[in-house]
């Protein structure tokens, strides 16, 4: 579960904030699409959750409490969050195994191997386990990005804009199984896209983000078939 | 005539004007070392007794100082990069340049300075001879005489490793840390398993000139009696006048340099560093709780009083006291003609180092490059084996032009010593100017070429308004060296012509210790203000590139 309260954060030399009084919540097991131009504070939104950034005011609790609040605030590494970044940011001197091992932590080598390929399993990238991120695909060091954040154990799961480096047919894909992996493992995600198409696919609820603010969240088809306004249905139409 | 970019376009076999130059350029640049290697295989009656006698010995302390002097330089150098690249703490910009400060101090000046510390340890060793008899007060006396000369190279020569780490640090991609905190980890973590392995390659090429640095080492090694390979040169060169031994010793020093280097090329050859697709932002500095803080300003403190506060401070002590009786008159004369030289060369340097880049630039043969960036290896290669290589070569062809009767126009004069400069210091200058070269976008090449530009118009009209900057702050680095040259200075200088290294060092070696503070103050101040323009200019091209 997420809930984010009022939240709202400006940036120095910006007097227009970047999000402002955002509001929603998502349950357990659900996915979310957060959809947005360009500047629309979508990833601000996703970094705060994060912890990554640190909002100004506002409030953002999961099942395991508060991660901020007035005076609550939970560090990153502590929040039990994964997050799939926008290249997949897998560390380039470490192999495919290393990238996951070291999200695992310490573990006794067989075991260590035995989670390895379970989890290369499951993003179907069985026998790659030696390759380096510069010798695997685009799709692949995406799939390897979301391997290397669900080896975390997180509560939750953020995409931010994953399959913006790749092309049409292999988005597509990725998108499938990508779903596919959360609903297995049952676990909570949030995407964050531009794209209307990644947005529908993806989720079961969608977030229309403009100017740093929230202005449309329902069920996917509600979205689709009743936008509020001309931008939301500009932008969820993919026009 | 034809360009062809390497990074991009269709290339072209041509020889042109530009590529004979440039061979011509390199040759002249390689032929003092391929003298060296020629020179090996002379006969010689010693080499057998040198090899039964002191070549062990002079290995067994070339390696001592190479260990200890990498070791206590990461330790110096790693942590320090690292807080000032990534947390934010009071003082905090004064330390990021302090630290880059004891560079500017030549290893023999420290040596001046640390020499009579050792006096402080006779209780001890008296106590060991007491306690454990002669044979331990000796080994004890060595330990204590290796470690001084350890600690007082580490100071000075950490912040070839400091740079390359603060800078590599500042630049790694936040996105990694970021990766790495939102996978659960403390910063801990993330410095030892991402931070650290992304920065290696910088670490090892800051270590590695380290260790050129500690091999090609004389003066402070010369001071504290610790024979080295460098010292076994002079000794079996100057000292035996067996020049062959001397040129096998030369020989074992680079084939060892170059063995580390490309075992650690071949080491890394699968891996990568960086990745291109990666959202492109550096990582904020952390701000630090006071006492922590003040923790992290102790650790920067430390290796600036060991590697410059103290030697200064000596020395300033020293050049008041010594005031009086000093000659200023010479002095003033030592200190112009080193300016001179100095700046000629090291001006001359970098503009022969530009051309090269832009050289290898726009060259279609790869055997013509490769020749190239041979040329400018000279770093590698400890200067007292360049001295000896310039040596045979000028020497040689006084040889022939005086008609086979032996006179020193080239070898004895200052050309000689000019052309040295530029064997050695090369790679200072090439290095970071082929880097920035590399950085401009190979379709600017391109779009001048379909201008109807030449190469030479692409060289004064592009690439030169691009990088004349680049090629100041790399004459000042090179100056800085000059600056502090000795041992290739010693090998092949006229006679009665001194700079203010040898001129500080002479006073030194015949004990008029408090005579060699001005000369090394004069240095220490130049390279001061060398260090601080070349500061200045890093933190504009960084904050362009941000």
């Amino acid at each position: 579960m997420l809930e984010v309260q009022n939240v709202s954060k400006s940036f120095s030399g910006n007097d227009v904030p970047a999000v402002y009084d955002v509001s929603f919540r998502v349950a357990a097991g659900e996915l979310l699409s957060l959809v947005g131009e360009s500047g629309s504070g979508k990833t601000t939104l996703l970094r705060m959750i994060a912890g990554l950034e640190i909002p100004d005011r506002g409030q953002i609790r999961t099942n395991r409490g508060c991660l901020f609040g007035e005076k609550d605030w939970v560090v990153p590494e502590k929040r039990r969050i994964g997050l799939v970044f926008q290249g997949g940011a897998l560390f380039p001197h470490m192999s495919v195994a290393q990238n996951l091992g070291y999200a695992m932590g310490q573990l006794p080598k067989s075991e260590l191997r035995e989670r390895i390929a379970e989890y290369l399993t499951l993003v179907q990238l069985d026998g790659k386990a030696k390759r380096y991120p510069h010798e695997l695909s685009g799709g692949e060091r995406q799939r390897v990005a979301l391997a290397r954040a669900l080896a975390a154990k997180p509560d939750m799961i953020l995409l931010d804009e994953p399959y913006s480096n790749l092309d049409v047919a292999l988005t597509a894909d990725l998108r499938e199984q990508v779903r596919d992996v959360l609903q297995q493992k049952k676990i909570t995600g949030v995407l964050v896209t531009h794209d209307a198409a990644d947005a529908r696919h993806f989720a079961d609820r969608i977030a229309i983000m403009r100017k740093g603010v929230l202005v449309q969240l329902g069920l996917v088809q509600d979205v689709v078939d009743h936008p509020c306004d001309m931008y939301c249905s500009l932008l969820i139409r993919g026009r | 005539m034809g360009v062809s970019v390497r990074s991009g376009g269709a290339r072209k076999q041509r020889i042109n004007s530009w590529s004979v130059s440039a061979v011509c350029c390199a040759l002249l640049l390689l032929a003092p070392l391929i003298a060296v290697f020629v020179g090996v295989f002379q006969p010689t009656a010693e080499w057998q007794h040198l090899v039964g006698t002191v070549l062990p010995g002079y290995l067994m302390n070339t390696l001592i100082l190479v260990l200890g002097v990498s070791l206590v330089s990461i330790l110096f150098a790693l942590p320090t990069a690292w807080f000032v690249a990534t947390y934010e703490f009071p003082t905090r910009r004064f330390w990021k340049w302090a630290l880059v400060m004891p560079l500017a101090v030549p290893t023999f000046a420290s040596a001046f300075t640390y020499f009579d510390v050792l006096e402080w340890s006779i209780p001890l060793i008296i106590k060991a001879r007491q306690a454990w008899g002669f044979d331990a007060s000796q080994w004890v006396e060595r330990v204590v005489r290796y470690g001084m000369l350890i600690l007082l190279l580490s100071s000075v020569l950490y912040p070839y490793l400091y740079l390359g780490l603060r800078s590599a640090f500042s630049k790694q991609q936040g996105v990694y840390f970021e990766a790495g905190r939102m996978l659960g980890k403390p910063p801990g973590s993330i410095f030892r398993w991402i931070a650290l392995p992304m920065a290696r390659p910088t670490l090892i090429a800051g270590l590695s000139l380290i260790v050129m640095e500690v091999v090609n080492e004389y003066g402070a090694v010369n001071l504290f009696g610790v024979p080295t390979l460098t010292e076994g040169i002079f000794r079996t060169w100057f000292g035996l006048g067996d020049r062959a031994s001397g040129l096998r010793l030369a020989v074992i020093v680079v084939v060892i340099v170059f063995a580390v280097l490309a075992f650690e090329a071949w080491q890394r050859k699968r891996l990568r560093y960086v990745e291109g697709a990666q959202a492109n932002f550096r990582h904020r500095r952390v701000r630090l709780p006071r006492r922590r803080a003040w923790i992290i300003v102790l650790c920067c403190a430390c290796p600036v009083l060991i590697g410059f506060v103290f030697p200064v401070v000596r020395l300033v002590f020293w050049a008041i006291a010594a005031t009086d009786k000093f000659d200023f008159a010479d002095f003033f004369q030592q200190a112009a003609t080193s300016l001179g030289l100095a700046s000629i060369t090291a001006l001359l340097l970098s503009l022969v180092a530009f051309f090269l880049a832009f050289s290898v630039r726009v060259q279609s043969d790869s055997r013509i490059s490769k020749l190239i960036q041979a040329s400018t290896l000279g770093y590698a290669i400890p200067s007292v084996v360049t001295g000896v290589g310039v040596m045979v070569l000028l020497g040689g062809l006084d040889h022939l032009l005086s008609g086979f009767s032996f006179s020193l126009v080239l070898s004895g004069s200052l050309f000689a010593i000019g052309l040295a400069y530029m064997v050695r210091f090369m790679t200072v200058a090439y290095q970071p100017l082929d880097a920035s070269m590399q950085g401009i976008c190979a379709t600017l090449d391109e779009a001048s070429r379909t201008l109807g530009q030449g190469t030479w118009q692409s060289l004064s009209r592009i690439h030169w308004p691009l990088l004349r900057m680049n090629i100041l702050a790399c004459a000042t680095l090179v100056f800085i060296d000059i600056m502090k040259e000795l041992p290739l200075t010693l090998v092949l200088r006229p006679s009665d012509f001194e700079t203010l290294a040898t001129f500080a060092f002479g006073f030194a070696k015949e004990g008029y210790i408090y005579d060699c503070a001005l000369p090394s103050l004069l240095i220490i101040a130049l390279g001061v203000w060398g260090l601080l323009v070349i500061e200045r200019w890093i933190d504009k091209e960084a904050s362009k590139s941000c």
